[in-house]
């Protein structure tokens, strides 16, 4: 049994060093003498073999697990949607990732994209932008984008914009993305034009609800005057000034305090928000369970 | 038939423990209504915030934030019951003992002193090296005290000055003229008026003397206060005090600057001391765990504080009410109190805007808008309090003033007013200690105010939360 199990290993052993050698990635010693096969690979793609070396350089190690058949079929499928080479060289750069993907699941991924009739450039510029886009799965496309939909007030650009700053919500929990969603738009007073273009929604809920509160309690964020015409401009401080700063610049820059006050303020946040939690076992839910 | 259904269902749904409570909705509980309303809390928040935005500036944030955060508490152990015990556990909590603190801040100040002493002198062994001028600095830094004229011996030597006589018939000024009369009456709006115009009443200019010398005895704490606290930044609650073996509890909680008052007035043995408006307590209980006063007469003007201050003793003394003279309870005005030489200690903790109170709780809140003219009348009280207080003290004695205000009405504002209708009324002679030195060693404890003109302020600050607390130490002399 023993044995067995050593062949076993053994054999799995020479034939992934078989598969790895028929590669391309192993072969790139050099960065200026481009292998013969990849040559062939850049003439078959339609791309600048220099550029294709020097991405496969970049990421060796992702690289040597897909064959040269996942790069024809990545570069097939999607030249049809006008994808330009280049700008999918460029998508695998930043995601090597997506050249795991087959056939099929692009196919209906495309699919499911399409089909809430974006506008071509703009769907093809967040795809590029955010190649993770196509790594979901289809019906999780579905059924999250009309939810989203109905936070931005139906515009489907915006939706793009929000999803290219943070790709994050078309994956993560649901309710705990409508929990920060509803804290921005009740909590906040903020409307979809001004979180749309933040990755506010790629931060953690006490992040944000800890900063808000701090500038609440510092006098220097104030609820809107329902009044008063919508039109006008607050004086708060922008939703990127609060949540795309370190805990430093925000105390400081931000706040106008020292950061000493900011860090103790934390720590009193967070003991308070626990305390809540241990009150009402309901709130916990919102991290535990999924969709 | 539909009876047995219901029947059924209820039994089903408790058995399930889902039973709803539906509220009934009137037009006073219903979610706008409530949202809408404004209370006593917001009213506070909003008039601090036109206030003390204009008295502080961009402080008052940081402020702010402090007195909406929940504050910090210290610790006074109690000597009734099983002090040794209760010290040792409280020391195993982390707390620190505030004595350790200041005998360690002042052993580092007398080193760094001693250097100074030593470069002082090589500084000016070099001068008389070089220089062959002998020119002694006889000037001393510290303004001695001179005896100033009362009101009635000054107006004696007066002259008129005829610069200063307003014409009325002239219209260019009539303004002015109408400027400082106090309001008499409050009509319905008058609230509305900001206090931060108000401000403008209180003037930096005194138009007669003020003796105001720096305190040069070093802090005391009493040997058988112990006070514990946790560091900076350090937000761990002390847990409930538990009750020992007399029954008593092992510590009293307050605010962390509620005890500098008591500090500042430096008891002795056999002081004779007085608490003007002692409810509910804490302060009393303090000055009672130092073991120093002869005797102590606690006084409030309502019998429902007395009885708080009741409640408090005889959570921590077993056997207060055998104490006879020691601990006396009296329920007078404070400001009409006519027992002139009786206490060489007095302590004026006059009812204030409360303003961390007035920001957490709605109850017993002096923002309420029938309260109002209450409020208004607040310094006017406290001077009339604090004026009782410097009569009726005896030559030598000391009275110590504190509210928990940022005002500087309140503060500083009342402390000049009273000291102008003493030095208006009576011969007595009145310093003012100023206790920045001696509350030097407190630095790393509490966040201090600057720039005040007679009194030390502790202020509210995050990694520091105690307070907000004014005190002013006052000195009578003759």
């Amino acid at each position: 049994m023993l044995l067995m199990r050593t062949f076993r290993t053994c054999y799995l052993c020479h034939c992934s060093k078989m598969i790895t050698s028929k590669n391309m990635s192993v072969a790139v010693n050099d960065l200026n003498v481009v292998p013969e096969h990849l040559c062939n690979l850049a003439k078959q793609l339609n791309v600048k073999s220099t550029m294709l070396s020097k991405v496969i350089n970049n990421h060796q190690e992702k690289l040597k697990f897909y064959t040269e058949s996942r790069w024809l079929v990545l570069f097939e499928y999607l030249t049809q949607y006008d994808f330009k080479t280049s700008e999918l060289l460029e998508m695998i750069d930043s995601n090597p990732d997506i050249l795991s993907i087959n056939r099929q699941h692009l196919q209906r991924c495309m699919i499911a994209w399409t089909n809430f009739r974006f506008e071509d450039k703009k769907l093809r510029q967040l795809i590029i932008l955010q190649p993770s886009c196509l790594l979901l799965d289809d019906k999780l496309i579905l059924s999250r984008i009309p939810k989203l939909l109905s936070y931005v007030g139906n515009k489907q650009n915006r939706l793009l914009e929000l999803i290219s700053y943070s790709p994050n919500i078309l994956f993560d929990n649901w309710k705990y993305i409508e929990s920060k969603l509803d804290y921005i738009l009740l909590n906040m007073e903020l409307g979809p034009t001004q979180f749309v273009t933040t990755s506010v929604l790629s931060s953690t809920l006490f992040d944000l609800k800890c900063r808000h509160t701090f500038l609440v309690k510092l006098g220097m964020y104030k609820p809107r005057d329902p009044k008063a015409s919508p039109n006008l401009i607050t004086g708060n401080p922008s939703l990127k000034a609060i949540i795309e700063t370190s805990d430093k610049q925000f105390a400081v820059k931000v706040a106008g305090v020292t950061a000493e006050e900011f860090f103790v303020f934390k720590k009193i946040f967070k003991k308070q928000l626990d305390e809540e939690n241990d009150d009402d076992s309901d709130e916990r839910e919102y991290y535990s369970d999924d969709n | 038939m539909f009876r047995t259904n219901t029947a059924a269902l209820i039994s089903h749904s408790l058995c399930h423990k889902h039973v709803q409570i539906v509220h009934v909705r009137t037009k006073k509980t219903h979610w706008s209504s409530i949202k809408k309303k404004i209370h006593p809390k917001d009213k506070a928040l909003e008039h601090f915030d036109d206030f003390y935005g204009s008295v502080y500036g961009r402080r008052w944030r940081s402020i702010r934030l402090a007195l909406l955060s929940p504050h910090k508490y210290i610790a006074v152990v109690n000597n009734f019951g099983d002090s040794e015990k209760v010290s040792q556990q409280l020391e195993w909590l982390g707390a620190m003992n505030v004595r350790t603190v200041v005998e360690a801040h002042m052993l580092k100040a007398k080193e760094s002193t001693n250097e100074k002493n030593i470069q002082e002198l090589d500084k000016k062994l070099k001068k008389l090296l070089l220089t062959d001028d002998n020119k002694s600095d006889t000037k001393k830094e510290n303004v001695e005290y001179v005896e100033k004229a009362s009101l009635h011996e000054s107006l004696l030597e007066a002259e008129h000055d005829e610069s200063r006589l307003i014409d009325p018939e002239a219209n260019s000024n009539i303004g002015g003229l109408y400027q400082f009369i106090p309001a008499t009456e409050l009509h319905g709006k008058s609230d509305w008026i900001p206090e931060s115009q108000h401000y403008q009443y209180y003037e930096e200019n005194s138009d007669f003397p003020i003796n105001i010398l720096n305190e040069e005895s070093l802090l005391n704490i009493p040997p058988h206060l112990q006070i514990f606290t946790f560091d900076r930044g350090d937000f761990t609650p002390f847990p409930h005090p538990k009750t020992g073996a007399t029954k008593v509890s092992g510590y009293y909680l307050m605010d962390g600057g509620s005890i500098l008052p008591v500090l500042a007035l430096d008891l002795q043995l056999g002081d004779r001391v007085l608490d003007m408006c002692s409810a509910p307590g804490g302060k009393a209980l303090a000055t009672l765990q130092t073991l120093l006063p002869e005797s102590l007469v606690c006084n409030d003007i309502q019998e429902s504080r007395i009885k708080k201050i009741h409640n408090v003793m005889s959570e921590y003394i077993s056997d207060y009410q055998s104490w006879g003279s020691r601990l006396m309870f009296t329920q007078m005005n404070a400001r009409s109190l006519n027992e002139p030489d009786v206490y060489n200690k007095i302590l004026v903790d006059v009812p204030c805007t409360n303003d961390r109170h007035s920001l957490e709780n709605n109850e017993n809140n002096m923002f309420k808008p029938t309260r109002a003219k209450e409020r208004l009348q607040l310094p006017e009280i406290q001077a009339d309090i604090l004026k009782s207080a410097l009569m009726n003290i005896a030559v030598g004695g000391t009275v110590v003033y504190s509210t928990c205000s940022l005002s500087p009405i309140q503060n500083d504002g009342v402390v000049k007013m009273a000291l102008k209708k003493i030095w208006e009324e009576t011969n007595h002679q009145i310093i003012v200690k100023d206790l920045t030195k001696q509350f030097r060693p407190l630095k790393s404890l509490y966040s201090f105010s600057k720039g005040l003109k007679f009194g030390q302020m502790v202020m509210p600050f995050l990694p520091l939360n105690y307070g907000p607390l004014y005190l002013c130490k006052l000195v009578r002399v003759k």
